[in-house]
């Protein structure tokens, strides 16, 4: 019963857990468990101690050590790229609309066909923009802590 | 988004303080004893410091990743624990964040009692 109790907590906890990493940090956070469980513990003292461990996805996150999709030393410059790329892709499907209007393009249809061009265009540029941030924290954040962890290891 | 410029910002700052003083804390206990998460949580608790396991035993591990704490398990009663020490590297660590409170301790208590 608090076998099943446990995996049952594990396996919800692995759904957030990325697969190179699940047996390492499973077995250590099981280990963690158990130390805290007294010789034959009552289902209801094991819920206990599941529940004050916390909720599976904190758990997995206060494992993994995980860092913000944007880093906030690089927050300012990502939200100012992004803003501008937005705009551009306002100014080049305005002036499509331009375009349409001497071409004698219908206005209904001009201002449809823009719109769901400027949506895509939008949708596109805010996932390139953020995931080419994304991959510079990942970098950034990594190279810091490796820095921390160096000194924190000379000292 | 928590906007810092609001009174409800407090809760959110106090709690950026407590992270990093829960470390010194915990590096502190250890200087004194060697001791496994559960023992450690009740060392800190009794010195006011209270800390959930979900984020002790996490923190133990991080620590530990880092080269600050070393563990080993030992078989107490019918039950393996992990008991955590300092390293070598880890009381100076200890050592440097304890200089770092006392300057800023000593700074703060001199602002406050200028006004």
């Amino acid at each position: 019963m608090t076998v099943d109790l446990i995996d049952r907590y594990l396996r919800k906890v692995a759904v957030w857990l990325p697969t190179r990493k699940h047996r390492h940090l499973l077995d250590s956070i099981r280990d963690d468990i158990q130390e805290q469980l007294a010789d034959a513990p009552s289902p209801e003292e094991m819920q206990a101690v599941l529940r004050r461990f916390g909720p599976p996805p904190l758990v997995a996150a206060r494992y993994l050590r995980m860092h913000p999709v944007i880093d906030g030393m690089l927050a300012p410059t990502y939200y100012v790229v992004l803003g501008l790329s937005l705009l551009v892709g306002a100014i080049v499907h305005a002036s499509m609309l331009i375009r349409n209007a001497v071409h004698e393009v219908p206005v209904a249809e001009s201002i449809g066909t823009v719109a769901a061009n400027a949506l895509n265009g939008w949708l596109v540029t805010y996932a390139v923009v953020t995931l080419i941030f994304a991959i510079g924290s990942h970098v950034v954040v990594t190279r810091v802590q490796a820095r921390a962890d160096d000194g924190a290891c000379r000292r | 988004m928590i906007n810092t410029d609001s009174p409800r910002a407090g809760p959110a700052l106090a709690l950026e303080l407590r992270r990093g003083t829960l470390v010194l804390a915990v590096l502190s206990a250890l200087r004194r004893l060697p001791a496994c998460g559960a023992d450690l949580r009740d060392a800190l608790n009794r010195f006011g410091i209270p800390i959930e396991e979900g984020a002790l035993y996490p923190m133990l591990r991080r620590l530990e990743s880092q080269g600050i704490l070393a563990s080993e398990r030992r078989m107490e009663g019918s039950r393996h624990k992990r008991i955590y020490a300092l390293t070598a590297d880890g009381d100076g660590v200890h050592s440097h964040m304890l200089a770092q409170w006392h300057q800023l301790d000593a700074g703060l208590t001199a602002i406050l009692e200028e006004t």
